[in-house]
């Protein structure tokens, strides 16, 4: 099956601070590709290039068929195919949590008001926060808004999701809820890209593991063979420290 | 009233009432134009302050280079400069004489402009990057994010600062008595050079200049408590 995530020879600086050499990555359709790696590896760095929160310096990122890079493309509507749930929440913090669901599937999808609702209570209801749909986000504990942030995401359909460290802000007795959620979109089928210091998520959800260091990929495989089996000593040094 | 003391007596200020009722009408016409100079300048500098704002944030440039330099130029030089080059050489050079209520509006302005430019920016600019983000990662495009999501949360902190900047204009509005524009400043001058008198012409316009501010801060209060 062709990838729907195709990243090839990404290469990112901020200022003389090399952040990304040459990656070139494959996500396959129904895919959950889980990114670990030490701080500062890159690992956000290149997920956010998949959606183009940064613009590679070198290299080509395409999504569905449909080049990042290339000049004409409309970046918002591909953007629209790859939901995005940040390790911050961000979510709209002037709005009641329902607006936050509808806002961008009447002004981006062109939904009418009563068709978003419908959609976002449904969400609502599948992260199990309905009874929040009036609340501020201020009045959120962390799992709650990241759980509302899911839910943002995921009213506009997307194909992929991209998840940038989901519980690495959460307090520890949080951190289940959210990922409950997660193991539930990735049995359902979704795409995704997780970025997380959470192992046993890693293992039990993921069906591919990259260990990225330095701004390179070290090193992908499944998860038995990552975490059992790693082949390279940086590899095996990084999980000697976190498991 | 007042009382000094002076060579161990107690000397008794003779406060004159009368001056101050004699002036009362002329100042409280210098009022209302006091009032209408304000609104005027506002309504100049938050609109003309609007685009300089954006123009400081524009991605081209040289627009940035000449919104800052607009800025930077009627932030750094006294307003009564302004004032006066406005009234004496700017204006006469376009309506071909002067006219001290153009020039007074104008310049109070153009200045309250600069200052509106740093308050939208900072405004804008003090909403953190994870709300632009969240808007573009669902599709949002970049006139949408600022409409729906950066300019509502942006307005809530904006408007303190606006206050304050409003106030500010209207007691520098009294500069513009320097051009012998007849508002609230003016007629106080005037009944202090007619009678040789301080206390009493100055006393009275600072009484309505405190009303006026006083009475702008409250509706103030009360557009940050709606907004929030």
């Amino acid at each position: 099956m062709d990838p729907i995530i195709r990243m090839r020879g990404v290469a990112k600086s901020f200022g003389s601070n090399k952040v990304l050499h040459d990656i070139n990555l494959d996500v396959a359709p129904r895919e959950v590709v889980v990114v670990i790696g030490p701080s500062g590896s890159g690992k956000s760095t290149m997920l956010r290039c998949i959606n183009l929160l940064e613009r590679p310096d070198e290299g080509d990122v395409v999504i569905d068929g449909h080049s990042l890079m290339a000049k004409g493309t409309n970046i918002a509507e591909i953007r629209t195919e790859a939901g995005m749930v940040f390790q911050r929440f961000n979510l709209f913090p002037h709005m009641k949590v329902l607006d936050n669901l509808t806002l961008a599937q009447v002004q981006v999808r062109g939904r009418q008001q009563a068709e978003a609702r419908e959609k976002a209570m449904a969400l609502l209801r599948k992260v199990g926060l309905e009874d929040k749909a009036d609340a501020y986000p201020d009045s959120l504990s962390g799992g709650q808004a990241q759980r509302v942030a899911i839910a943002r995401a995921l009213a506009m359909d997307p194909k992929i999701m991209l998840f940038d460290e989901p519980t690495s802000a959460l307090d520890p007795e949080m951190v289940g809820e959210v990922l409950a959620v997660m193991k539930e979109l990735a049995a359902e089928g979704m795409t995704m890209v997780v970025v997380t210091h959470e192992m046993g998520f890693a293992r039990e959800v993921g069906d591919r593991i990259v260990f990225m260091e330095s701004g390179s990929i070290v090193e992908e495989g499944k998860p038995e063979e990552i975490f059992d089996r790693p082949r390279t000593e940086r590899t095996r040094l990084f999980l000697s420290k976190v498991l | 009233m007042l009382s000094l003391m002076r060579e161990g007596a107690l000397v008794y200020y003779a406060f004159r009432f009368d001056i101050i009722q004699e002036y009362l009408p002329l100042m409280l016409k210098g009022t209302l134009l006091t009032i209408g100079i304000s609104l005027a300048s506002i309504a100049i500098g938050v609109i003309l302050g609007l685009f300089i704002g954006f123009g400081k944030m524009a991605k081209f440039w040289p627009i940035r280079w000449l919104m800052s330099g607009y800025i930077n130029i009627f932030r750094g030089t006294p307003l009564i400069l302004q004032v006066l080059i406005i009234h004496f050489a700017v204006i006469p050079s376009i309506l071909g004489t002067t006219n001290g209520i153009v020039a007074a509006i104008v310049a109070l302005g153009l200045n309250c402009a600069a200052y509106s430019a740093e308050i939208y920016r900072a405004g804008i600019q003090s909403i953190d990057a994870g709300q632009r983000e969240a808007a573009y990662s669902l599709g949002m495009t970049h006139a949408q994010t600022l409409r729906h999501i950066i300019v509502p949360q942006a307005v809530r902190r904006m408007v303190p600062a606006f206050g304050n900047e409003f106030i500010v204009l209207v007691k520098d509005s009294s500069f513009v008595a320097w051009i012998a524009v007849p508002e609230l400043m003016y007629w106080a001058n005037a009944a202090k050079s007619q009678y040789y008198k301080v206390w009493e012409p100055y006393l009275a316009a600072g009484v309505i200049y405190f009303v006026l501010t006083y009475l702008l801060s409250k509706l103030l209060q009360w557009i940050e408590r709606r907004v929030k």
